[in-house]
C-alpha cells in the first residue's frame, strides 16, 4: 500500500491538485471582490463566538506554520543531505546514554514541537529506532535554545519554573524512550501508512537526484502534516470558545487543583513551546510554580494540536499510552515543585 | 523494519512493555497520590519577599512585600510582629501580605517580621511566616575643604563615608567647592571662580564626564537645594556686577530633562528674588520667602501655582514628610500645617531649670519631637551664652550636644533622613578660628562635624569637614 501512494505521488504535481488551488485562489478574490463592490450593506461582521474560533485557531496556524516548514526542510536536510554514518555515528551505542544524547539534538535542531514531528519521522526513515524518535520528538521542544532562552527571560535562570521545565523534559522523554524502547516490534507503534512509507527503498539508491527527492520529500510531508495542524489548531480553538479560561484560572492557586487546571489549559490552548513561557508569564502571579511548570512541560508534549499532528506518526494506542504517561509524570513534576518551592 | 511475529509471538514479546508500562503508570500513581496528599497538608509557605533597604531608612511608608506561594486568607494585623518594634500596618490580596512601616526604620539594624496562622484559601492548614531583613548602613557625604594656609594648588574634596569609621572615598575633588547637593546619580557642586563667580557641575557618581550646568550668566550662587526623589535642583542666583541683571533670584533644573536653568517667576512675571527657600520632602512643590517676608508654597511643575502661606520673620525647615514648615515670629517658633494652615507655637524649653532661647529646629516625624538649637545665658562665665543642641519632646528637653568649656560654636545641624542621627558641625574654638575666606559660605578652617544618636545621644563619629548630605 505504502508503494502505491509513493509511486502515485511521485508522478508529479496532481491536476486535481492545480485545480484546488485555482479554485482556492480565485474563491479568495471573489471575497474580496463581493466585499469591494458591496459597501452599501454596511458594517457586517461574524458572531463574536465565531469571530473567536478565528481568531485562536489563525493564531495558532500562524504561530506554528513557520516552525512547521522549518521543520519539514530541517527533516530532509537530515533524511536526504546528511550521509546516515554522520549521525549514527555520534550516537553512542548504549540505548541509555544513546536516548541521553538524542535528548539534546534540539540544541542544533531548533523548531517547536510542531516542526518536531516532521523531523522526528524523517529521523526514523534515517534509521532511529520508534523510541529513540519519541525521545527526541518530547525532549527538542523543551531542550532547544529558544525555549532555554525563553524561558529563562520569563521566569529568570534561577528560578524553580525554569529548573523543572529543563530537567522534567529531560526525564519525561527519557522515561518514554525507555519505556517503549521495552516494545519488542517498534514498527507496530507507527501508523500503517507511516510505516509504508518507511518501508520504501531509498529513490536516491535508484539514480534520483537529491534536490528531486527533496522537492518529493516536502510535498509529501507538507501534505500529511498541514491538514493536520489546521485540523488540531480548529480544535483546540473550538475548545477555548467552548470552556471559559476563568472556570480554569479560578483553581489557579490551589496547590493540587492547579496542577490539573494547567494541564487541561495546555492541552487546550496548544501554544508552542518557544512562546509558551511569555504566553503563561501574566498567569505566573496567580497560579503556583508547579503548576506553570506543567504546563511548562505538558503542553510541548501533549495537546490538541500536537495530538493530532502525532497522530500521523503513531497509532491512536500509542497516544493513550503516551499520554498518560506524561501526564502522570508532569503531575508529579509540578507537584514536587508545589511541595519544595 | 518489518512485520515478521505471529500473534502469538507479539503477545509474548509485547509482555515486557506491558509489564513496564503498568509498573511506570502504578508508580507514578502512588507518587503523584503521595505529593497531592503532602501539597494539601502542607499548607501556604513564605516563597520570597521584598523590600528597599536603602528606602526603608530614608522614608515612611515602606513596605515589605511578603510572598506566599499560593493564595492566602486575609491577614490581620494582630497576627504580625515585629522586632524591633516598629509602627506598620497590614494588607493582604492574593498572595501577598504587604507590611507598610509607619515611620523611618533604623540604619543597619536587622528586622524580624512574624506572622502566625496564615492559612491558604483552600485549606485551614495554619503557618508561620518569618522573614528577616537587615536595613542599608548609614551613608554620607561631606566636604572637606583643604587649608588656605597650606599654599599650593590644594583641592577641597567632597568625600563619601559611613558612621562606622574609615576615611571614605573622595568622590570628587575641585577648587573651591562651595557647596553641594546629591542625587541618587549624581551630585551637583556649585565652585568658586578666581573672579568669585560662581559655576555649576554635575558630577556622576558612576565614574561618567562631568557635565557644566550653564548659568543664565556671569554671577554668583547661593542656597542650593535637591529634592532627589522629584529630580529637581534649586540655588539662589545673583548676577555679576552693577548690570546683573538677577538679584537672589530664584533657579531650578529639572535633571529629568534638559538641564536647562529656568527662573521662578513671580505674580509680575518676573524672576522671584527670595531671601531663603527649600523643596518639600521627596515633592517638586517648595517654599520661598520673599524679601517682604512673605512665604509661598509653589510647586515647580504647576507654573502660576504660587499660594501665600503669610508673612513670617523667618522661613525654617520642613518636616520629614512635608507636611510640616517651620517659621518663625517674634515670639519664637512656629510649625504651620501645610494641610490646613494650623499654626502651633513651638517653645523652646529650659536647659536644667535655666530660660532657653531657641534658635534653628528640626522636626523629627509627623509629631512635635524635634532637635533644636538653643542659647542659654550662661551665668558663670560673664555676660555669654553657651549653645546646646537639644532633643525636645512634649515638656521634656535633653542636651544632645554642647561645646566643650564653652568655648565654641554650633555653626549648623542637620537630622538623618531617618531621624536616627544628627550631625552637629561644632567650630570648636571660636576665638582662635580662622576663616577659610571664601566669599561665598566662607567656614572656619577648624570646623568639625560630629555624629550623634539622638536616642542615646552617644557620638558616634566626627569628620574635618561640614555640609553634610545624608
Amino acid at each position: 500500500m505504502g508503494i502505491r501512494v509513493a509511486e502515485s505521488r511521485r508522478s508529479g504535481i496532481r491536476t486535481p491538485t492545480v485545480v484546488g488551488l485555482a479554485v482556492g485562489v480565485v474563491g479568495i478574490f471573489a471575497v474580496f471582490a463581493v466585499r469591494a463592490l458591496t459597501p452599501a450593506l454596511g458594517k457586517w461582521s461574524l458572531p463574536n463566538q465565531l469571530q473567536d474560533l478565528l481568531t485562536l485557531s489563525i493564531s495558532v496556524i500562524v504561530e506554528s506554520l513557520p516552525f512547521v516548514i522549518l521543520g519539514i526542510l530541517l527533516s530532509i536536510i537530515v533524511q536526504v543531505w546528511i550521509p546516515d554514518r554522520w549521525i549514527m555515528r555520534i550516537l553512542p551505542a548504549n540505548p541509555i546514554l544513546r536516548r541521553g544524547v538524542i535528548s539534546f539534538l534540539g540544541i542544533f535542531l531548533p523548531v517547536c514541537e510542531c516542526g518536531n514531528v516532521p523531523l522526528a519521522r524523517g529521523l526514523i526513515v534515517k534509521g532511529f529506532t520508534v523510541s529513540e524518535s519519541m525521545t527526541f520528538l518530547l525532549a527538542a521542544p523543551i531542550l532547544n535554545p529558544i525555549t532555554i532562552i525563553t524561558t529563562g527571560q520569563a521566569f529568570g535562570f534561577d528560578s524553580w519554573v525554569f529548573v523543572a521545565r529543563l530537567v522534567g523534559g529531560f526525564v519525561i522523554a527519557n522515561v518514554i524512550g525507555w519505556l517503549f524502547s521495552k516494545h519488542p516490534d517498534q514498527d507496530s507503534l507507527l501508523t500503517d501508512r507511516f510505516a509504508a512509507e518507511c518501508r520504501m527503498p531509498d529513490p536516491h539508491e535508484h539514480g534520483e537526484t537529491r534536490w528531486k527527492k527533496s522537492i518529493e520529500l516536502f510535498t509529501r510531508e507538507s501534505g500529511v502534516i498541514m491538514p493536520a495542524l489546521f485540523i488540531g489548531s480548529l480544535v483546540a480553538g473550538l475548545v477555548q470558545v467552548a470552556v471559559p479560561r476563568a472556570v480554569l484560572l479560578n483553581l489557579g492557586s490551589n496547590p493540587v487543583w492547579s496542577i490539573l487546571a494547567m494541564m487541561v489549559l495546555a492541552f487546550v490552548i496548544s501554544v508552542c513551546s518557544n512562546v509558551d513561557s511569555f504566553f503563561i508569564l501574566p498567569f505566573a502571579s496567580t497560579f503556583m510554580p508547579g503548576s506553570i511548570s506543567v504546563f511548562l512541560v505538558f503542553g510541548p508534549i501533549i495537546d490538541i494540536k500536537m495530538l493530532t499532528l502525532m497522530r500521523t506518526t503513531f497509532t491512536a494506542k500509542v497516544l493513550v499510552q503516551l499520554t498518560v504517561v506524561v501526564a502522570l509524570l508532569s503531575a508529579l513534576i509540578g507537584l514536587v515543585v508545589n511541595y519544595v518551592a | 523494519m518489518t512485520h515478521t511475529s505471529t500473534e502469538a509471538e507479539e503477545r509474548l514479546g509485547r509482555s515486557p512493555f506491558r509489564r513496564a508500562l503498568a509498573v511506570t503508570i502504578a508508580v507514578l500513581v502512588v507518587l503523584v497520590a503521595a505529593f497531592a496528599g503532602l501539597n494539601y497538608l502542607q499548607g501556604p509557605k513564605l516563597s520570597s519577599a521584598t523590600i528597599d533597604a536603602s528606602s526603608a531608612v530614608a522614608k515612611a511608608g515602606q513596605q515589605l512585600r511578603l510572598f506566599a506561594n499560593q493564595n492566602i486568607s486575609a491577614v490581620k494585623k494582630s497576627q504580625v510582629t515585629i522586632t524591633p518594634a516598629a509602627p506598620f500596618s497590614v494588607n493582604s490580596s492574593g498572595e501577598i501580605i504587604a507590611v507598610q512601616f509607619g515611620t523611618r526604620l533604623s540604619y543597619d539594624t536587622q528586622y524580624r517580621v512574624t506572622v502566625k496562622s496564615v492559612t491558604s484559601l483552600y485549606q485551614d492548614r495554619p503557618q508561620t511566616f518569618r522573614y528577616s531583613f537587615t536595613t542599608a548602613k548609614a551613608q554620607f557625604y561631606y566636604l572637606d575643604r583643604a587649608d588656605p594656609t597650606a599654599g599650593g594648588d590644594q583641592l577641597d574634596s567632597i568625600v563619601r563615608t559611613g558612621l562606622s569609621g574609615g576615611r571614605g572615598t573622595v568622590v570628587y575633588s575641585a577648587p573651591h567647592i562651595q557647596e553641594f547637593v546629591v542625587f541618587p546619580q549624581l551630585i551637583a557642586v556649585a565652585t568658586l571662580g578666581d573672579d568669585k563667580t560662581g559655576s555649576l557641575s554635575l558630577v556622576s557618581l558612576s565614574g561618567g564626564p562631568v557635565e557644566q550646568v550653564a548659568l543664565p550668566g556671569s554671577g554668583t550662587i547661593g542656597r542650593l537645594e535637591a529634592s532627589p526623589d522629584a529630580g529637581m535642583l534649586g540655588f539662589l542666583f545673583t548676577g555679576a556686577g552693577p548690570s546683573g541683571s538677577y538679584s537672589s533670584d530664584l533657579m531650578l533644573v529639572d535633571l529629568t530633562g534638559t538641564h536647562v536653568v529656568q527662573p521662578v517667576l513671580g505674580l509680575d512675571s518676573r524672576p522671584l528674588g527670595v531671601a531663603d527657600w527649600q523643596f518639600l520632602s521627596g515633592s517638586t512643590s517648595f517654599v520661598a520667602q520673599t524679601f517682604d517676608q512673605t512665604v509661598l508654597l509653589i510647586d515647580a511643575k504647576k507654573p502660576g501655582s504660587s499660594v501665600p502661606l503669610g508673612q513670617y520673620a523667618e522661613l525654617g525647615r520642613s518636616s520629614p514628610d512635608g507636611k510640616t514648615l517651620i517659621v518663625s515670629d517674634v515670639f519664637g517658633k512656629i510649625a504651620y500645617s501645610l494641610a490646613d494652615g494650623k499654626e502651633t507655637r513651638l517653645p523652646a524649653l529650659p536647659i536644667a531649670g535655666a530660660g532657653s532661647f531657641g534658635g534653628d529646629l528640626e522636626l523629627l516625624g509627623s509629631g512635635n519631637a524635634r532637635v533644636q538649637q538653643v542659647a542659654v545665658f550662661d551665668t558663670s562665665g560673664g555676660n555669654s551664652y553657651r549653645s546646646y543642641l537639644v532633643y525636645e519632646q512634649g515638656t521634656t528637653s535633653r542636651i544632645l550636644f554642647q561645646t566643650a568649656n564653652g568655648k565654641g560654636s554650633i555653626d549648623g545641624f542637620s537630622v538623618s533622613p531617618n531621624g536616627q542621627y544628627v550631625a552637629v558641625n561644632v567650630v570648636p574654638d571660636v576665638a582662635s578660628s580662622v576663616s577659610d575666606g571664601y566669599f561665598v559660605n566662607p567656614k572656619s578652617t577648624s570646623i568639625t562635624t560630629v555624629f550623634i544618636d539622638i536616642a542615646t545621644g552617644n557620638l558616634v563619629r566626627s569628620v574635618a569637614g561640614f555640609d553634610e548630605s545624608w
